[in-house]
């Protein structure tokens, strides 16, 4: 059931009429955790199960920490928690890649292996519900928030459905004190999760399902590369990265919509991303709920900025590698996270070796130097994206055409492109621009609730005909 | 030194640093909105959201704006250029077809070789639409009939595949129909070719339904059909020069993709061409189509378009010879021309075995009006194969 589809909005239509004639707070929060098992159990009723089990041991093992008064015992659960919850990660997500990469090595080493690869489904939303698992337990040890009491809340902390699938990756700090107070239906806060739904609906539909018309081919498995133009493959590669940008950030915000509506407020993951004069302020932008949860508890343990540039360059690498490794079971989102990393140390470096030079500070500080650093931003951006893909002889291939022009040049149909990228910068500057919301707000009320209609009709009418799958849905 | 000295001001002015760096997040709004200016906005979208919907599907149903824009856009092409071009002793001609008669047949030079060979003013206007057939034809000439146009002549192709009819059952150009978008009373003349009424008002109730989806082909085809995001040959079909064609230039791009041209053409027809005969509805509906054009006084021209050996070896011979029979027929049931140019030309000249380059087409029509079209426009009726 996709955000974007008819039944998700019948399902939400349903779990939003019986959720505000509810009274009770407490009845509130079983009815959401009956509509998130159901969301969840419309794709797998084992894996619902199982994601509602490994939930109960973390609210049991979380308890046990919060009480108990031996070090020894809260290192013990603490360790148990992290076991299970990376060790689920891993037998589902990662056991098949471990074991293809074992069987590589043994066969360059001349060897054979008879291992048999395990035939298991990668449930929906493991790598995001694993780390808010995490989070919650390591903030529990470390006794920056209690454990909480109450079973619902906490399941509901986990399963909650608008960002059980694909995020954003909430704290439990945050939606936990949510769930506890009681709520009032409000307009406002309805009227924003409308607007943010819309706005989503918008980024995937209109914008991010024609881009893949244009980036799919390129990216496709037999695709044959060598009948297209180099100009196809470029459209292709710009294409994707719009793409990616609009398919998951409309997820997210139709995913804050829903919460919204819920009268619950989840965390922002994007703020203009592609403005980003360097890829440290990029990642401060883009997927904000991951990376800043792979500050909070990979690269500050590791010892964050603090040190020598080495050791600053070590921890960025891990970090970004594993962050890399995050997304899929695959060589090449691997060297996705290596190049990012490696960009992020260049970054640091370059900084440094900026500072005490003011001419060119001041010279990269000027509205040429503020455009160029964008554009190489975006572009390095860009070209990393291609490596985002389950395939690395696949990347490798993009990448070799994109700097080998062919003579041989077909012209493809590039209005929608044009149109699409057109509307997708102007969002970009208009989401810069401080006084849009003001403005927003000065405007008549139907005025307003007449762009909601337009919006929604321009969704429905740009959207191609064959929509396609949310792309974080497979992380 | 001096002029850097007065130079690097102004630079400074020109490329000094912004005030504030682009924000990155938008600043909370001094003026917030009120509970009551919330609902009223909502309100107000679902209201203006209900009344386009209402608005959209009435307009479908009237069948004025949305019914079939590539039929409306053709239909008005023609109306402009009888207003400017047509002579008391003109004539009108239609060319009805599949894609292979919208690229192979050109209408600007049928006009020229009659006016310059035969004096006759023409005006001459191509309603050929990939993947259609009779029963397509007959509905294309009924509306322009209704709309007030009688053409002197109409030059009909006649192709194998779109005799037949699909594994499911109906005729195979049955799949394009429901972009003709079809009135009531259309769809009861389909209906009597086969043409299961369940799929044509389903797609009806489809678009009452969800009108903005089911219809953005025909609002796409009124902004701006290259917005259409089907395949690149669909697109191509749907532009059209001035007189409803669209020839097609002959490049060194091509090369590379002619091969792979031929192969999609030979997988697409080599089992249609040697299946089954001609479907009874599809004779059904040629022989009324042709009794319609008696009717009305209107001339009638069928065609085999040009097609490559390989393309022709792929017919078995009973097949070829039910399509010459079939066409033999229907001159016996209206006066009519049969003109088997399926041989015609040299195989250099197709894209893929049976669309030709603009070349071929020019070659082609220019054959077809000094053997046929200026006898049978001038002299009469009578079968000039």
């Amino acid at each position: 059931m996709f955000f974007n589809s008819q039944n998700y909005l019948i399902f939400f239509t349903i779990v939003f009429v019986l959720y505000w004639s509810l009274r009770s707070q407490s009845a509130r929060i079983w009815l959401l955790l009956a509509a998130s098992f159901t969301f969840y159990a419309f794709w797998s009723q084992q894996l619902a199960l199982l994601v509602a089990g490994t939930t109960l041991m973390d609210y049991l093992l979380a308890r046990g920490m919060d009480s108990a008064r031996s070090q020894r015992v809260r290192r013990l659960l603490l360790g148990t928690s992290l076991m299970v919850n990376l060790g689920l990660l891993v037998y589902f997500k990662y056991a098949n890649f471990f074991i293809d990469a074992l069987k590589e090595s043994l066969r360059a080493a001349g060897g054979t292996s008879s291992i048999p690869y395990l035939e298991v489904i990668i449930p929906f939303g493991i790598s995001f519900y694993t780390f808010e698992a995490i989070s919650y337990a390591i903030d529990v040890y470390k006794r920056r928030i209690a454990a909480e009491r109450s079973l619902p809340r906490f399941m509901l902390f986990i399963l909650f459905f608008p960002h059980l699938v694909a995020g954003p990756i909430v704290r439990a700090g945050d939606f936990l004190r949510q769930a506890a107070r009681p709520k009032r239906f409000s307009w406002l806060r309805f009227q924003l999760g409308v607007e943010y739904f819309l706005f989503g609906l918008f980024k995937k539909m209109a914008i991010a399902d024609n881009m893949a018309v244009y980036s799919d081919p390129i990216f496709a498995d037999g695709a044959d590369l060598a009948t297209m133009s180099t100009t196809t493959v470029w459209v292709g590669v710009f294409a994707f990265a719009i793409r990616i940008f609009c398919d998951f950030s409309g997820y997210t915000d139709m995913a804050l919509g829903s919460a919204h509506m819920l009268g619950y407020k989840l965390t922002i993951n994007f703020r203009m991303p592609y403005l980003s004069r360097n890829i440290a302020e990029f990642w401060r932008r883009w997927h904000i709920s991951l990376s800043s949860w792979l500050r909070d508890y990979l690269f500050i343990p590791l010892g964050g900025s603090r040190g020598g540039h080495l050791l600053v360059a070590r921890n960025l690498m891990i970090t970004m590698t594993l962050g890399g490794l995050w997304h899929g079971a695959n060589w090449s989102f691997i060297v996705w996270g290596v190049l990012h990393g490696s960009l992020l140390v260049i970054h640091r470096l370059f900084r440094a070796f900026c500072e005490p030079r003011t001419r060119l500070t001041a010279l990269l500080d000027t509205w040429v130097g503020h455009l160029l650093r964008m554009m190489l931003t975006f572009m390095a951006v860009t070209l990393c994206w291609v490596f985002f893909q389950p395939s690395l002889a696949r990347s490798l291939a993009v990448f070799d055409r994109l700097a080998t022009p062919l003579a041989y040049s077909r012209t493809d149909a590039m209005t929608m492109f044009i149109y699409m990228a057109f509307l997708f910068a102007l969002g970009h500057l208009i989401g810069s621009w401080s006084r849009y919301r003001e403005l927003l707000a000065r405007m008549p009320s139907p005025v307003v609730g007449g762009a909601y209609a337009v919006l929604l009709i321009a969704s429905l009418l740009l959207a191609p005909a064959a929509s396609k799958t949310f792309i974080y849905f497979q992380f | 030194m001096a002029l850097r000295a007065r130079l690097l001001p102004a630079f400074r002015l020109l490329y000094r640093a912004p005030r504030h760096s682009p924000a990155p997040v938008a600043k909370s709004s001094r003026r917030r909105r009120t509970p009551r200016q919330a609902m009223i906005a909502c309100a107000s979208g679902v209201a203006v959201y209900l009344i386009l919907h209402a608005a959209m599907v009435g307009l479908f149903r009237s069948g004025t704006m949305l019914g079939d824009p590539v039929f409306d856009r053709r239909a008005a092409g023609l109306e402009k250029r009888l207003k400017k071009y047509a002579t008391p002793d003109g004539k009108c001609i239609v060319l009805f077809g599949t894609s292979r008669m919208q690229c192979g047949m050109m209408g600007d030079v049928i006009e020229e070789e009659l006016r310059d060979k035969a004096g006759v003013n023409a005006v001459v206007f191509n309603f050929s639409r990939p993947g259609t057939g009779p029963v397509a034809y007959h509905l294309q000439l009924r509306r322009l009939l209704e709309r007030g146009i009688k053409p002197e002549h109409v030059v009909v192709e006649v192709f194998l595949p779109l005799l037949q009819r699909t594994p499911e059952g109906p005729l195979f150009e049955s799949k394009v129909l429901a972009s003709f978008r079809l009135r009531r009373n259309e769809c009861e003349l389909a209906e009597r070719y086969g043409i299961d009424a369940d799929v044509l008002h389903r797609d009806r109730k489809a678009v009452e339904t969800n009108p903005w989806q089911n219809l953005r082909e025909p609002i796409f085809e009124r902004l701006d059909p290259r917005l259409l995001p089907d395949g690149a040959v669909l697109k191509y079909c749907r532009l059209f020069d001035r007189t409803g064609g669209n020839p097609v230039d002959f490049s060194e791009q091509w090369l590379p993709r002619i091969v792979e041209c031929n192969a999609v053409a030979d997988q697409h027809y080599r089992g249609m061409l040697s299946g089954s005969g001609i479907a009874p509805e599809a004779r059904r509906a040629l022989e009324e189509f042709v009794a319609l054009c008696a009717e009305h006084r209107i001339g009638v021209t069928l065609v085999a378009m040009p097609e490559n050996a390989t393309f022709r070896g792929m017919y078995p011979a009973e097949n070829r010879l039910a399509v010459r029979q079939l066409m033999d027929h229907l001159c016996r049931i209206a006066p009519a021309h049969v003109v088997d140019a399926e041989s015609w030309l040299d195989d250099e000249r197709y894209i893929d075995g049976h669309h030709l380059f603009r070349a071929g087409a020019e070659r082609f029509t220019r054959r077809l009006c000094e053997d046929h079209l200026i006898p049978a426009l001038t002299a009469g009726s009578g079968n000039t194969q």
